[in-house]
């Protein structure tokens, strides 16, 4: 995936770029809003990573004046400040996602692999299947092989997100975030306990294990390797 | 329930706040019109009509005491003359019996008339014992001196008062009488008078005073609403002045001066905030990825230090904490308030409930729902704020609370006031500590082993202060009960 990284904190940048490269990724660096607009404006990109705050011209305006001029590449902003209205100006001004400082890079990394291998979003898939387990989005039902399985809504939708996303990293915050509609940090074990749940259901009678954890990262539902 | 199938980042829905809308903001009042206010309550509570009252009032009063005064000039002047007439007539009479003697005043008599009480004097003059030699005016004697007596109590054929001055004629008395009917009337002409104008005077004094109030209060009306909506978070709005210079001008001018600095301690309050997330935030994003860099880099070895995850925990401390501090910051400035919408807090509830009941359980706790899921509670409100207070409450619940705690979410109305309820069975929190519960940091010592920052009830006070809700805390018996009630009469909404 080619990122554009536009980031005014050399430090954390560098750690970035380095991070990306290491992941496999190919990383350009900018650490400012006039260079990165222009720059994007010449190369095509897979996903671009804004901080809100920048010299020369803001993330947001940068952003807005790259949607105004057609480019439709996906960004994610990077921020100090995490209120909602400022979410969801970022959201309006046309980013994909957005990220509160400070985050892991496990949790940037998983989000631009979310982001940079979205499916193109004209065919819209009605049936999800890793493995033997399937979930049809149309008629609400999951299977795993020949059995059905019974899920809640809100599980439902956790496996729908875990799938759609199958072999890469979803973070405990992109759950939150996507299947609870939460934007704050729980203190409590939400996500652990809903997983805990919804692999009793989809990976306990069965023998082999596809949801897996990944530690200090996240989940990931893929056939094992 | 948002539907995040097909998209991953919810997006909410541009805020809706048009005058236009049924979603007008509670409290929202236009001028009414004159005849409109004229027969309301609100104008005997106006000040302006008070003190147009009391103005006319004072008035009336001097004018009575005015028209008083001049009365009594009126009606002494005219009894003067009258006096000064029987007076002159007497002293002729007197001449006449000095110089010519009684037989002569006799004669006089005699010839003139003295019944009828038109403009002129009648008189009676009473012999020494008692008989009436000439004139047939009296049926009664009085002493000497000067009378005023009603014609008709006199048997007197004409209507009103008359006036007698008895005296002294050699050996005879003589009564002089003269009607005070231009007294009389004058008294009748100018007391109706009076009543007229006093009745005038009075209603003008009404509507001016009425007037007077319906031009204050439109005024006041739109200074009213001005500052609620300064209190709901725009603080862009001033008061209209005008080029009058009156005393509202000039208090309007103070407040919009003061809306200003307002306006500006705010804005600056807001930057700071944003420059210290960014100034601070960025050293401890630094911080985070160095943790990260070395455990993952040692992970790679084979390697795993606790001191490293702990480090982390500490850095995901700061961090929560700070961004609990801003949020609360934010949320108390009541910038978000500009963003309220409908919100149904059962389903958020409802939400809530949903995804905690496994993790109540996991803690060896039950969940018990006591509102029906299916109703629906709308408040203007902030989804997420609300939720957050949810969320809190019940986290409380489970981290304070021991094993087999039953945590009850209920809701309700009660007088047109929503209310929703969090109540455990834990072990509750004595009275004199609840008020403190809200503190920022303050934790209570059976609390100071679980994690937390002491962060979470200041800010479920602040969203509550945020929807003018009242946050009660009460024995659970036993345990602690956490109600939060949306007030229907808020002076901010």
């Amino acid at each position: 995936v080619h990122i554009l990284l536009v980031e005014d904190d050399l430090e954390s940048a560098k750690y970035a770029a380095k991070g990306f490269t290491e992941a496999g990724h190919v990383v350009d660096v900018l650490h400012d809003g006039k260079e990165g607009m222009v720059q994007c404006l010449q190369t095509e990109y897979d996903v671009l990573v804004v901080d809100r705050m920048l010299p020369g011209m803001d993330g947001l305006s940068m952003v807005k004046a790259l949607r105004v001029s057609g480019n439709k590449t996906p960004v994610i902003f990077l921020t100090a400040v995490s209120g909602v209205d400022d979410r969801v100006a970022g959201l309006e001004a046309g980013g994909d996602d957005y990220l509160t400082k400070p985050f892991a890079f496990s949790e940037l990394l998983a989000r631009v692999n979310a982001l940079g291998r979205r499916p193109a979003a004209t065919v819209e898939v009605t049936l999800l299947q890793v493995g033997d387990l399937q979930l049809d989005l149309l008629q609400r039902v999951a299977r795993r092989g020949d059995t059905e399985i019974e899920l809640q809504p809100r599980e439902f939708l956790l496996l729908e997100v875990l799938m759609r996303n199958e072999g890469r990293v979803v973070s405990r915050t992109m759950l939150l975030e996507q299947v609870w509609d939460f934007h704050f940090d729980p203190k409590t074990s939400v996500v652990e306990t809903h997983i805990s749940r919804l692999r009793s259901k989809i990976d306990k009678p069965f023998d082999s294990q596809l949801l897996h954890t990944v530690r200090n990262l996240g989940y990931s539902l893929h056939v094992p390797r | 329930m948002a539907d995040t199938t097909n998209n991953p980042i919810p997006t909410l829905p541009a805020p809706v706040l048009d005058e236009n809308s049924g979603l007008r903001p509670r409290g929202e009042v236009n001028a009414p019109a004159f005849l409109e206010l004229l027969f309301s309550r609100a104008l005997y509570r106006s000040s302006a009509f008070r003190l147009g009252l009391a103005i006319s009032a004072i008035y009336l009063i001097c004018f009575s005491i005015a028209w008083g005064l001049s009365y009594q000039f009126l009606q002494d002047g005219v009894l003067r003359r009258v006096d000064s007439s029987l007076n002159a007539h007497y002293q002729g009479m007197l001449s006449v019996h000095n110089e010519l003697g009684s037989d002569a005043v006799l004669q006089i008599a005699q010839s003139s008339d003295t019944t009828p009480m038109g403009d002129g004097v009648a008189f009676q003059i009473v012999g020494p014992s008692g008989e009436t030699i000439a004139g047939t005016m009296l049926t009664e004697t009085m002493e000497f001196g000067w009378w005023t007596r009603d014609a008709e109590e006199m048997r007197l054929s004409n209507e009103g008062s008359v006036r007698f001055l008895v005296a002294p004629l050699g050996d005879n008395v003589v009564s002089l009488a003269k009607s005070l009917h231009t007294a009389d009337e004058l008294r009748e002409d100018a007391t109706a008078g009076f009543v007229k104008l006093f009745l005038i005077s009075m209603m003008l004094g009404l509507l001016g005073s009425a007037y007077a109030a319906w031009r204050t209060h439109g005024r006041i009306d739109k200074i009213t609403q001005v500052m609620r909506s300064v209190a709901a978070g725009q603080l862009s709005r001033r008061l209209p002045v005008d080029k009058s210079g009156d005393d509202i001008n000039e208090f309007s001018t103070q407040i919009n001066d003061a809306l200003d600095r307002l306006q500006q301690n705010v804005d600056g309050l807001r930057q700071m905030s944003s420059d210290m997330a960014h100034e601070l935030k960025t050293p401890l994003n630094r911080l985070y990825i160095q943790i990260e860099g070395a455990t993952t880099k040692l992970y790679e070895q084979g390697i795993e230090v606790e001191e490293l995850g702990k480090a982390m925990d500490e850095a995901d401390y700061i961090n929560s904490t700070f961004q609990a501090i801003l949020r609360i910051a934010q949320i108390e400035a009541g910038a978000r308030k500009a963003a309220f919408q409908p919100v149904n807090f059962i389903e958020v509830l409802g939400t809530v409930a949903e995804v905690y009941e496994p993790v109540v359980e996991e803690a060896g706790n039950t969940l018990q729902v006591v509102f029906d899921p299916r109703d629906a509670q709308h408040v203007m409100g902030d989804r997420e704020l609300l939720m957050q207070v949810v969320v809190n409450l019940i986290e409380n619940a489970i981290r304070h609370c021991p094993k087999g705690t039953m945590i009850t979410l209920d809701a309700g109305e009660y007088h047109g006031e929503p209310w929703f309820r969090v109540a455990d069975s834990g072990p509750g929190v004595p009275e004199e500590m609840r008020e403190k519960l809200f503190q920022r940091m303050f934790r209570l010592e059976a609390s100071r082993t679980t994690p937390g920052s002491g962060l979470g009830m200041t800010l479920v006070k602040a969203v509550a202060d945020l929807h003018c809700a009242s946050v009660r805390l009460e024995d659970n018996n036993p345990g602690l009960a956490i109600t939060v009630k949306f007030e229907e009469d808020c002076p901010v909404c």
